[in-house]
């Protein structure tokens, strides 16, 4: 093992830690915080206490004999900032990743039929997709989301719809230049049916390519979840959730209490930097823009 | 020396036509008028079984293209294409896979005709998987022995490698194994050594004709370059803009060539010792015209030094110039 | 003294996957109105040779050693003499017709931008008319210079970069593969107009090409590259009729050539690794009369009946 060098070996290095420390957020993290994300309701002794709303973060209370520390501060109603940060990371990258494998799955399937079937077919289907892709994609999912309602699924597949587009054009792409490249030709002409050329061919071609479109559509699906969540769509409190309580930590900023909003922000922004850092990264090191001589 | 086994014909092409619809202009589409480009313009040849033919041309003289008609990757336009006496058209779909089994191909560059993502055996292999022969470790073997026949030993250890560790002429070479793997009668290869260096050139070429002798194949060798045709053919037919227009035996063909394409073609190619064959040196004049203004009568009358009104008005009939030797030109006729 | 001449050349480049030793060390010279054909295949460093005596490799190469046209040392001059000396004193002529010309260009505006750039021409109007009667030497119609390079086959294509190269009277026109994108017949063409400019205006070619047969016919001396060294370097008729490198005389029989011998000799093995080349002398592995001295020590170019050869055995 050696140093990592240059700009996209350390991209690499440094968004895997993140998207790692997330995804163990994601898993484990809810089990941790628990009832602190959702409820200033705090039960010692068998006694119920409530803890106050607005605390500055690095505040610390003694409950009942126990010692609470607030790293991050009490939002409005005190629920524990850091317990809704860390169990927002659950509901946030749990929504990013339905949404980005049914885009990815969905576009892929649909690249794939309209690039190697070709005629009307693919005429019809590139017109819808072009016209989705043309459309702005916060709008699009606003729209779907509003329509289908509150939950995880409702609010997945909303943003998946507008990234269904990305996928089918790039599959598209590669599988029209794909369909004539000789060692598809030699494939025909060895007497190879149509399934087996796409599963055996092109789809193996299609595949990085594909890789190496999804973390940054990861990312892109945050960013559109906090979109949706701020303004309050696909989510139903007290569910924490990056976007919406950046939404509200937004009115209680000018009051002075910027805790409660800048922290799910500051969340919002290293899951997709370390998203973006991996895809990025990723791409430089499989795919070189350096001239090979 | 002619190497035909029995009287039969491998390959015979009639009058094939390959046209091109092009794309119509407004006008065009109003007066129902559609215009062709005419890859390929009523040629016939044929290939006795155990023989090769190469099929010489410069751009534009459709030659890959009949190579693609017989192999079935395009469709004729007109003619008929005869596998082994049997017309490919009105074959049902299942004797008509068969029939094509027996019919592989080599493509001119390896780097593209072979997939970057699969292993050299598997993609040696396909070809059996694809035609469900054999069981899967029989499969393999097969595959394996392809390898060494086309001497990529230990075959081993060229099965597990990607095509972009091997060298040009190797990945040349996992090509024809992949063609030869179904044991096929009638190889297509298609400027095989174009885009191979010029060292290994001479490897395929040998491996090319060793195998000829080794399996009994009919081979239709498609080149531009006359030198390696030379050496690996029977019988030459020359195209030019979608015609023959010269075809028999090589050495024939070679030393008293007959149309005047072919003794430019002959004098084209740049020798160690310039020798010139045919008595006076001809040169056409300008380049091969843009196929969509095809010229009228014989296709070559605006860059032909002895091109006369005849030659602009009707298109040139066959003549005989020898035994076996045809060429289609108003100055034999 | 020589026109040009390349002293103890080496380039590296740097790649992904490795350090690629491309020139290893080639000396050789041109001499006025001569053309030194240099003739080898993809790995050998011929274009390599092309590109960095003209001083137009990418940044990521290294180069070391002389290459002195006219006695100047191209190696240590700063760009901007670099740029006047491009096109004016050594051109080059590229394999491909279509990416010498600028799309977008006429084909006058080359000659014109070209020619102003350099002095040769005070107005536009004197440039094209140069520019008109070069072409109709070259065998374009003057016609042509109000076309777009997409407007002409490639053959003339080709005609008009070499008309490029030639525009400014260059001492040295560096030909690089300038007849493998061709068809047969206009091949024969641009070969045939290439010994016509050899006679009339006796410019100084280097000559790079894989085919042994075109260097016989342009070439007066030809010199032979493998995995970036010289092999062999003579008078052209004489290394052809009697090579005396092992490579030499193993590609000229591997050659087919009609009339000849339908039964070729290929040159066993592959082609190099330039990343890792052989140790000794790099034909070894191929060679039949390798010896234990081939594997180990790289063969010094030694002088032997009027030519150069780098080789244990035969040297």
């Amino acid at each position: 093992m050696r140093l990592p060098k240059g700009f996209a070996e350390w991209g690499l290095v440094v968004g895997t830690a993140l998207v790692a420390m997330f995804t163990a957020l994601a898993l484990v993290g809810e089990a941790l915080v628990g009832q602190r994300a959702v409820s200033n309701i705090v039960v010692v002794d068998g006694k119920v206490y409530e803890v106050p709303p607005l605390l500055p973060p690095g505040s610390s209370l003694t409950i009942g004999g126990r010692e609470f520390a607030f790293i991050m501060g009490t939002d409005q109603l005190g629920r524990d900032v850091f317990a809704r940060v860390v169990g927002g990371a659950r509901f946030v990258l749990t929504v990013a990743f339905l949404s980005t494998v049914i885009s990815a799955v969905v576009g892929t399937i649909l690249g794939l039929l309209s690039g190697y079937i070709g005629g009307l077919f693919d005429r019809a289907l590139s017109l819808v997709m072009d016209s989705m892709y043309a459309f702005p994609g916060l709008i699009l999912a606003i729209a779907i989301a509003a329509l289908l309602g509150v939950g995880v699924l409702n609010i997945s597949l909303a943003i998946a719809v507008v990234y269904i587009p990305s996928y089918y054009r790039m599959v598209r792409g590669v599988v029209l230049s794909l369909k004539s490249a000789p060692f598809v030709e030699a494939a025909v002409v060895a007497g190879a049916s149509s399934w087996s050329i796409v599963t055996r061919h092109i789809l193996p071609n299609v595949v990085p390519q594909i890789v190496s479109l999804l973390p940054v559509s990861f990312a892109d699906a945050i960013i559109t979840e906090a979109g949706l969540t701020f303004l309050g769509l696909g989510i139903e409190p007290p569910t924490p959730d990056w976007g919406f309580d950046l939404n509200k930590g937004r009115q209680f900023f000018l009051a002075g209490y910027w805790w409660i909003g800048v922290f799910p922000g500051l969340m919002i922004i290293l899951s997709v930097l370390g998203f973006l850092l991996v895809g990025e990264s990723l791409n430089e090191l499989l795919n070189p823009r350096k001239v090979e001589a | 020396m002619s190497r035909a086994m029995s009287g039969a014909e491998a390959l015979r092409v009639e009058d094939l036509r390959v046209y091109y619809p092009l794309r119509r202009t407004l006008g065009e589409v109003l007066l129902r008028r559609q215009r062709f480009l005419r890859a390929v313009d009523g040629v016939t040849l044929s290939i006795p079984e155990g023989t090769t033919l190469a099929l010489v041309g410069e751009s534009g003289s459709g030659k890959t293209t009949v190579a693609r008609a017989v192999v079935g990757l395009v469709k004729p336009t007109g003619g008929r294409v005869l596998l082994w006496g049997r017309d490919v058209s009105a074959l049902s779909d299942r004797e008509l896979k068969e029939v094509r089994r027996a019919v592989q191909m080599v493509f001119q560059d390896p780097s593209v005709s072979l997939n970057p993502r699969m292993r050299v055996g598997d993609q040696v292999k396909y070809p059996l998987d694809v035609n469900r022969i054999g069981t899967p470790e029989e499969r393999r073997s097969m595959a394996l022995e392809a390898l060494r026949t086309v001497g990529l030993t230990p075959p081993e250890e060229f099965y597990s490698r990607y095509p972009h560790q091997l060298s040009g002429g190797q990945r040349q070479r996992v090509a024809i194994a992949r063609a030869i793997v179904l044991k096929p009668r009638l190889l297509i290869a298609d400027e095989p050594i174009s885009n191979i260096d010029v060292s290994a050139r001479a490897q395929i070429l040998e491996l090319l004709k060793g195998l000829r002798e080794k399996m009994g194949l009919s081979m239709l060798y498609i080149t531009h370059d006359l030198s390696s045709a030379w050496v690996i053919a029977d019988t030459v037919a020359v195209m030019y803009l979608g015609k023959l227009v010269e075809h028999g035996p090589v050495e024939e063909v070679f030393s008293n060539p007959h149309h005047p394409y072919t003794k430019a073609l002959l004098q084209a190619v740049p020798s160690l010792d310039r020798r010139e064959a045919g008595s006076e040196v001809v040169r056409l004049k300008g380049e091969i015209p843009d196929p969509l203004n095809m010229p009228s009568g014989c296709r070559l009358h605006p860059r032909c030094p002895l091109a006369t009104e005849k030659c602009m008005r009707e298109e040139p009939p066959a003549v005989k110039a020898g035994e076996n030797h045809w060429v289609y030109c108003h100055l034999y006729a | 003294m020589s026109l040009l001449r390349v002293q103890d050349l080496w380039v590296r480049y740097r790649t992904r996957r490795g350090v690629v030793e491309a020139l290893s060390g080639v000396s050789l010279s041109v001499e006025e109105g001569e053309v030194l054909g240099v003739v080898g295949e993809s790995g050998s460093g011929k274009s390599t040779l092309g590109l960095a005596i003209i001083r137009l490799l990418p940044g990521s190469a290294e180069v070391r050693g002389s290459v002195l046209l006219n006695g100047k040392d191209l190696m240590s001059l700063p760009e901007e003499e670099l740029r006047r000396i491009r096109g004016r004193e050594v051109s080059m002529v590229f394999q491909d017709p279509y990416s010498s010309l600028n799309p977008v260009m006429r084909i006058g505006d080359h000659f014109v931008e070209l020619m102003m750039e350099h002095g040769a021409a005070a107005t536009r109007e004197e440039a094209l008319e140069i520019a008109g009667e070069l072409l109709e030497r070259l065998g374009v119609p003057r016609s042509r210079l109000n076309d777009y390079p997409h407007q002409l086959s490639g053959g003339q294509r080709q005609r008009v970069a070499i008309g490029l190269a030639l525009a400014l009277k260059p001492r040295l026109v560096i030909a690089d593969e300038i007849t493998t994108a061709l068809d047969a017949l206009v091949e024969r063409q641009i070969i045939d107009l290439v010994k016509e400019i050899k006679r009339e205006y006796k410019t100084s070619m280097l000559f790079i090409t894989h085919n042994m047969g075109l260097v016989a016919e342009v070439a007066d001396r030809v010199a032979v590259l493998y995995a970036g060294r010289l092999a062999e370097l003579g008078e052209v008729h004489e290394v052809v009729s009697n090579p005396l490198h092992p490579y030499t005389e193993a590609l000229l029989r591997s050659v087919p050539r009609i009339g000849g011998s339908k039964d070729l000799k290929p040159i066993p093995g592959e082609p190099p690794d330039m990343r890792n080349p052989p140790p000794g002398c790099r034909f070894h592995p191929r060679c039949p009369l390798a010896t234990d001295r081939c594997r180990r020590k790289e063969p010094p170019l030694v002088e032997r009946g009027g030519r150069l050869v780098a080789c244990h055995v035969r040297g």
